[in-house]
């Protein structure tokens, strides 16, 4: 098979299965949504209402509908750029979505470009030949990893906003206003998601670079005297680079939606806040649409990351 | 004067034994020096301490290396110096090669590598290899690749392990012509490493041995082959990824020994991979036993334990987390259905009789010599009692006298029906062939040697 045709198969195999989780993932966050005690009709009311006027309010809000046609009526609505109105602010949902997507899209990317040369320099320290200190680092990387992201946030405003005060407290936006205008909001948010996922992605890595180092090519170039960088990035990444992929697309994916605790432990007005607050309120256009966009993210960064993985190994293969 | 000179070179592994103690080496500049020794006597192992790139679990824990009269320190002066003064050709060369760069980026790592000159000399055509990567590579071409790059720069110290393993007589003569020229041109002192007593004694100021079992080869005895055919290929041809077989017509009867014999870069390892399944672009008519071979995902129970293959790299062939008894072991419980105890001791019986004792049984393939790791994947082939056996060079990394072992292996199963098809440059296992198979450019054609009634029918 040639190269082009094996990549385009690969392709169709990634999107195939891309589409199929998307929609899975869809109806798995509706269900959830629905499964929540009490409803919208319960919130708006304050639960004060009589079952009459609560029924009708069901009727009215379409929430008496079986689960299936409503999810099939909230879908097919989507697909058409319509996501609803908020069942709490009556707002449009894209109006409260779109703002804070782009203040957690900011926070990720930042917390990313964070975490990915940590990850790689844990990796390739975690994966060394010198078994003494390749276990002190793995060890490192467990540890990191294992730390409750509240604990993270918490030893982050001691330490940089409490007794060094180099930053503030809380990380409260300017109503309407974008993160980019305030970079120092952005790094204590950014820290706290970037460290715990480096230290994940770091010792998952280590292993693929300790495979990569004890392969017959690395240990000749040692034998010729090939050391330092040049070894690094010539013999040992290349043959990391699939797994770091994946790796990094799994953090990234990872990071986006595990945002909500550290956005509302700092008040940074993101999507996982807004998720939050909705779920406090029982917003289930909120909810869902917020679900579905993190899920969304996850399965394209996923997707994204076999497509590049294919590539490489369809490289390797017709070598 | 750019000498090497090793004292007292003590090595000892995870447990604590000795695996070389006091090993003393002068290599004086311009000269060729030598080292020898029965499989498994640690003569890579002197070359790695030297160098400083002991694997994991062997250290150095004794004795001292000088270059130029000053010692070199292990660590960072080690890399230096070996950056800077050494070439190095390792063994098992198409496995050191690093698979994802074309043989001009691998032979530009060192400076002036991609000399046109340089890979002329050792019969290689630049325009047909520069693109080409490792594994479109010949066993014998991969070899001579890796030893341009060592030579590139012409290296103070070259240290060569196994230089000529895969390759033919002629290709042997030129590797041995660039190492005198070395000698002769004053360019630089050379360590060899070899079980070729002939290379040896022909190039050599100074042989070392480590306690070799004498030389000279007898082929051990094997009863005539029976007129039962095992194989039958018929108009077999190979045109993918180049033009290697067109129209290739032969059989292999029950106990006889078949070699396949051809420069290096011919397509002896692709026919052997074709044979065994695992190079699925071919034409014509393959049979074993009667029936057709299937290609490998849907080749029988059956079949894939009566045509058992030994490939040319063997490190790459075993699993590195298994211990050698154990990789025998477990051909034998999965193609034979063995209890646990009874595979272990058909393994252990099989090992023993390739020379390698359960000691050496209980290590892991990095853990073993090249002509180790060579007979541990002999005896996991001939543990499942296969009728067909392709070997891929059986016997390039072994000594006289181990060969003699494993050759005297083959005839015992040979006496039992086995039939083996080889390829190989090795003129100690063309002696004990019923048959030779000679390539010449793209086709197949038969040099009976020891049964001429029994040969001639093909062609």
């Amino acid at each position: 098979m040639s190269a082009a045709a094996s990549l385009a198969r690969a392709g169709g195999v990634v999107l195939a299965r891309a589409t199929a989780t998307a929609v899975v993932v869809s109806a798995a966050v509706f269900a959830a949504v629905s499964a929540l005690p009490s409803d919208a009709a319960d919130t708006r009311t304050g639960g004060r209402a009589s079952a009459e006027t609560l029924a009708q309010l069901r009727e009215t809000l379409g929430l008496d509908a079986p689960l299936w046609q409503r999810w099939g009526r909230w879908t097919t609505t989507i697909l058409n750029g319509d996501w609803g109105r908020s069942l709490v602010t009556d707002r449009p949902v894209v109006d409260l979505v779109a703002p804070r997507l782009q203040a957690t899209a900011v926070l990720t990317a930042v917390a990313v470009a964070l975490a990915v040369p940590l990850a790689l320099a844990l990796a390739l320290a975690a994966g060394t030949t010198r078994p003494r200190s390749a276990r002190r680092w793995a060890a490192f990387a467990t540890a990191g990893a294992a730390v409750p992201q509240t604990v993270v946030v918490a030893v982050l405003v001691v330490v940089l906003s409490g007794l060094l005060s180099w930053l503030p407290p809380l990380s409260l936006l300017p109503p309407g206003g974008s993160p980019a205008g305030r970079p120092d909001l952005l790094v204590l948010p950014a820290l706290a998601l970037a460290l715990p996922a480096a230290a994940w992605a770091g010792g998952l890595l280590g292993g693929a670079v300790a495979d990569a180092w004890s392969a017959p090519h690395v240990r000749d170039a040692v034998a010729r005297g090939v050391t330092g960088w040049r070894l690094r990035t010539r013999h040992v990444l290349p043959f990391v680079l699939s797994p770091a992929i994946r790796a990094v697309a799994v953090v990234t994916a990872g990071t986006a939606t595990s945002a909500a605790v550290v956005e509302t432990m700092l008040g940074y007005q993101g999507l996982g806040e807004l998720l939050v607050t909705a779920v406090a309120g029982r917003d289930t256009p909120v909810v869902a649409a917020v679900g579905l966009i993190g899920a969304l993210v996850v399965v394209a960064g996923t997707a994204l990351a076999d497509l590049a993985a294919a590539v490489v190994e369809v490289r390797r293969d017709h070598r | 004067m750019t000498d090497l000179t090793v004292r007292g070179l003590i090595v000892h592994d995870g447990r604590g034994r000795a695996v070389l103690s006091g090993i003393d080496l002068d290599v004086p500049a311009h000269s060729v020096v030598a080292v020898t020794g029965p499989s498994g006597s640690g003569k890579s192992t002197v070359l790695k301490a030297v160098l400083d790139v002991l694997p994991p679990g062997l250290r150095r824990t004794g004795g001292e290396v000088r270059w130029a009269g000053a010692p070199v320190a292990p660590g960072r002066a080690a890399v230096r110096w070996r950056r800077r003064c050494t070439g190095l050709l390792a063994q098992d060369p198409v496995s050191t090669l690093n698979p994802l760069w074309t043989v001009e980026r691998l032979l530009s790592e060192v400076e002036g590598g991609a000399d046109a000159a340089r890979l002329h000399a050792l019969d290689l055509d630049p325009a047909e290899v520069l693109q080409r990567r490792p594994h479109q590579l010949s066993g014998g071409q991969a070899q001579r690749v890796a030893l341009a790059r060592a030579t590139a720069g012409d290296p103070a110290l070259l240290l060569l392990d196994e230089p000529t393993s895969s390759l033919d007589a002629d290709t042997t003569r030129l590797v041995a012509d660039l190492v005198r020229r070395r000698r002769e041109e004053g360019l630089g002192a050379t360590l060899l490493i070899s079980h070729d007593h002939e290379f040896v004694s022909a190039l050599a100021d100074h042989v070392v041995d480590l306690g070799s079992t004498g030389s000279g080869f007898t082929p051990p005895a094997a009863p005539p082959p029976e007129d039962d055919v095992v194989l039958h290929v018929d108009a077999l041809g190979i045109a993918h990824p180049v033009p290697l077989l067109h129209d290739a017509t032969f059989e292999v009867r029950r106990g006889e020994l078949v070699v396949v014999v051809g420069p290096s870069g011919s397509g002896k390892t692709t026919l052997l991979r074709a044979l065994a399944g695992l190079h699925e672009q071919y034409t014509g008519l393959v049979e074993v036993g009667g029936t057709a071979l299937a290609p490998l995902p849907r080749r029988s129970r059956e079949h894939l334990r009566a045509v058992q293959y030994l490939p040319q790299d063997p490190f790459a062939a075993l699993n590195p987390a298994h211990r050698a008894t154990s990789a025998v072991a477990r051909a034998a419980r999965v193609l034979l259905g063995l209890s646990r105890d009874r595979a272990t001791s058909a393994a252990l019986e099989l090992l023993a009789a390739v020379r390698l004792d359960a000691a050496t049984g209980h290590r892991r393939p990095r853990q073993l010599s090249g002509g180790q790791r060579q007979r541990v994947v002999l005896a996991r082939a001939l543990v499942a009692e296969p009728r067909l056996l392709l070997a891929d060079e059986p016997t390039s990394a072994l000594d006289d006298r181990t060969a003699e072992a494993v050759l005297g292996v083959l005839a015992d199963h040979r006496a039992r029906g086995l039939a083996v098809l080889a390829a190989t440059h090795d003129p100690r296992l063309v002696r004990c062939a019923d048959r030779v198979l000679r390539w010449r450019h793209d086709a197949l054609s038969d040099e009976t040697t020891r049964h001429p009634t029994r040969g001639g029918t093909t062609r």
